[in-house]
């Protein structure tokens, strides 16, 4: 791997390295062809030690991943399976038994168009993905139907920064205002608050934000607070 | 099964935001998303952005038989296309589909029926041929509000379009091109702009514009299309909740209002794109656009991410060759045809040191219209003596315009061993055509050119291993240029002469 192009930005077609006898781990956006590593996406080529290599790069379409948490419309009943809208090509499967003290006739009580926070479990590039409302302990956590406000989409790398453990948006919208958030990595973010003008206020702050460092958020959060008062 | 129906928060919440008066991206009730237009590189392309749907249309210009009981009509014809590119959440199916022929008879018919373009004058033989215009809208991008976005792409490019002059000789109709004859627009009579409104709460809120989450909760449409001239060209509801007299008129008054607006936005749209009138300025419209950065050091300051060097190379290669290009003017005889500038060579370095010596090359008067900066403090009479020189001074300046003119061929020769496209290659021909009038026989330029050829090959061999040894490029060894693409272009500015 070329230490040269390590932290710069990469168009895909380039070439990056060739396979040598030290074992690399090769993540998102890279792939081997004719015993070279080439890149498959735009981004930034990142590395962490030891031997993790990949490219952090932004769009907007999702492909599933075991273990990540999403949050999904229902769309159909089928049998004793939801059929659940990830945003993915092929709509993922919840079994009634994926809820937390599920039985034959303890069943969950949901309807089409609900919102629901999972988690996914299975995800080949074979069969339809499945999604599980619990934990692994199988307790609800945080995970199942989420009531009230307002959810919106947005791109894969907005998501994956809220929820990093210390957001300094989130951190200084909370000191404002209160509100509830759900984020799903597949690019769709849940909001609810008291009032209708707060969940409205936190959708604009956090869709025009995107991209910006930590003073010009600033200046349009209080930008859009002035508007709104 | 992609979902069709928005989920219940969403409803629910759009709903009752829309109660207390307020909308999801804080518009006021009566505010439109943001307009903007862009132009094709072709007459009647254009490409219109509301908020976030994106609609592109073009036109197509045939020959056809017209009705037989309306022998001097020509006809003048709408199609709108939705595809999945546009809805990926929100299934397009027939539903949908009958949504876009719905808008599309509206506009077709309304535009009929109150005359926006003059069909007579598309007639060439009166029963026999006359023109047919179509305009192809397709919606790349759908957010809500398809029928406003359509309508203006269509007038825009009806008004943007020039059709080619037709002369009819012993009963025959010759169609000529544009290089013959001037084309000329359609004759257009009025521009008619659709708004429409959603409502809500059985018709007492009442929005402007809606988007696509506001469309699927809203109870029922009503789309006005009104002129300028507060002239309505037609009314269009199909379903919903009904409304009173009242409401009506509120929604006429506010449609004026909103076409006024919009029209003044297109106007001045139509009037910066059509001054550029030759057609050279035209073509290389978006070249200009493209040229944002000027200073080689700005490029790493301007972007947030780091780039590797490679990359840096490129680009900034591609903004020099864009840097040099300029447009010749009217009184040059030769002009040369700007080529792909994805391609960049090493010589291309080499003609930057040499700038000073390529020249516009006038058979007539010295072009100084390049030089605005000195003549802006000139009149017009001093200009008009400083353009007739001496006739001493007219040899000098011909035997050196020669001698450079005789560099500018050897690179040109150089690349003519090279692999280039038929084009290039008659552009090359042209200028040792031009060459060739001017003094020597044909052998004695060969041997002349042959050994300039060597001594050239070495030098920039040389100079290529100076340069790259200053500046530690790093270069690829994957990357070899095998096809080279070379664009010219004679910059009237570079009108310093080198004294020898």
């Amino acid at each position: 791997m070329d230490s040269e192009l390590l932290g710069t930005f990469v168009l895909p077609g380039e070439k990056l390295g060739e396979m040598n006898t030290n074992p690399i781990k090769i993540g998102n956006g890279l792939v081997i062809r004719n015993g070279s590593i080439v890149s498959s996406k735009c981004g930034i080529l990142q590395f962490k030690k030891p031997d993790k290599y990949w490219i952090n790069n932004n769009q907007k379409r999702y492909n599933p991943i075991v273990g990540q948490h999403v949050i999904g419309f229902i769309t159909q009943k089928a049998g004793t399976n939801y059929l659940v809208d990830l945003g993915t090509n092929v709509p993922a499967v919840l079994s009634f038994f994926g809820f937390p003290g599920a039985t034959k006739k303890n069943r969950p009580q949901l309807k089409i168009n609900d919102t629901v926070y999972a988690r996914i479990v299975v995800s080949n590039g074979t069969e339809e993905p499945q999604i599980v409302c619990m934990d692994k302990n199988e307790r609800a956590s945080g995970f199942g139907q989420l009531e009230g406000g307002y959810c919106f989409k947005c791109s894969l790398n907005l998501s994956r920064k809220f929820l990093q453990p210390r957001n300094k948006i989130l951190s200084y919208l909370g000191k404002k205002l209160k509100f509830e958030i759900a984020v799903g990595v597949n690019g769709r973010i849940w909001i609810n608050s008291g009032s209708v003008q707060d969940t409205i206020l936190i959708t604009n702050a956090i869709q025009k934000t995107e991209g910006l460092t930590e003073k010009p958020a600033r200046k349009v959060i209080n930008m859009l607070f002035d508007n709104m008062m | 099964m992609k979902r069709q129906q928005l989920s219940t928060n969403e409803q629910n919440f759009v709903g009752s935001s829309l109660i207390s008066g307020r909308r999801i991206d804080l518009r006021s009730l009566n505010e439109i998303r943001d307009l903007s237009i862009s132009f094709g590189s072709k007459y009647g392309q254009v490409m219109v952005k509301l908020g976030k749907t994106k609609v592109i249309s073009s036109i197509q210009a045939t020959v056809a038989q017209p009705f037989k009981d309306r022998p001097q009509e020509g006809f003048c014809r709408v199609r709108i296309s939705l595809s999945n590119v546009s809805t990926i959440d929100i299934e397009s199916n027939r539903k949908s589909q009958s949504d876009t022929l719905e808008i599309q008879r509206m506009i077709e018919d309304s535009y009929r029926e109150s005359r926006v373009v003059d069909l007579e004058s598309l007639c060439i033989i009166p029963d026999i041929w006359v023109w047919e215009i179509v305009c192809n809208v397709h919606v790349v991008d759908n957010d809500g509000n398809i029928s406003d976005a359509a309508n203006i792409a269509t007038i825009l490019s009806l008004s943007h379009f020039k059709l080619p002059q037709v002369t009819i000789k012993n009963g025959k109709a010759i169609i000529h091109t544009d290089e013959e004859k001037e084309l000329i627009p359609l004759s257009i009579y009025h521009l008619p702009i659709s708004v429409s409104f959603g409502l809500f709460e059985k018709g007492e809120i009442i929005i402007v514009d809606p988007c696509l989450i506001e469309e699927k909760t809203i109870e029922g449409r009503i789309i006005m299309m009104v002129n300028i001239h507060e002239e309505i060209c037609s009314i269009r509801k199909g379903g919903g909740t009904p409304l009173t007299l009242d409401q009506i008129l509120y929604c006429t008054k506010l449609a004026s209002e909103k076409a006024k607006e919009i029209s003044l936005i297109i106007d001045r749209e139509l009037e910066k794109d059509l001054k550029l009138k030759t057609k050279q300025e035209y073509d290389n419209r978006h070249l200009i656009s493209s040229i944002l950065m000027k200073d080689e050091q700005t490029i790493k300051s301007s972007l947030p991410f780091p780039i590797s060097n490679s990359l840096e190379e490129t680009i900034l290669d591609k903004i020099r060759n864009i840097q040099s290009l300029s447009w010749t003017n009217k009184n040059s005889t030769i002009e040369i045809e700007i080529s792909e500038l994805s391609k960049f060579t090493n010589l291309s370095l080499n003609l930057e040191q040499k700038k000073d010596t390529v020249q516009v090359i006038n058979q007539k008067n010295v072009d100084k219209s390049g030089d605005e900066d000195e003549n802006e403090n000139e009149n017009d009479d001093d200009f008009e003596a400083n353009n007739n020189y001496s006739d001493d001074e007219e040899d000098e300046n011909l035997n050196q315009r020669n001698e450079q003119f005789k560099e500018f061929i050897e690179i040109t020769n150089i690349l003519q061993n090279q692999n280039l496209s038929k084009k290039e290659l008659e552009l090359l021909n042209q200028l040792n055509s031009v060459s060739s009038s001017n003094n020597k026989t044909n052998n004695e330029k060969k041997e002349s050119q042959e050994i300039i050829l060597n001594n050239q090959k070495k030098i920039q061999n040389n100079e290529i291993e100076k340069i790259n040894s200053k500046k530690n490029l790093k270069k690829n060894e994957n990357h070899k240029p095998d096809e080279i693409d070379f664009s010219i272009a004679i910059n009237p500015q570079f009108q310093t002469l080198k004294k020898k």
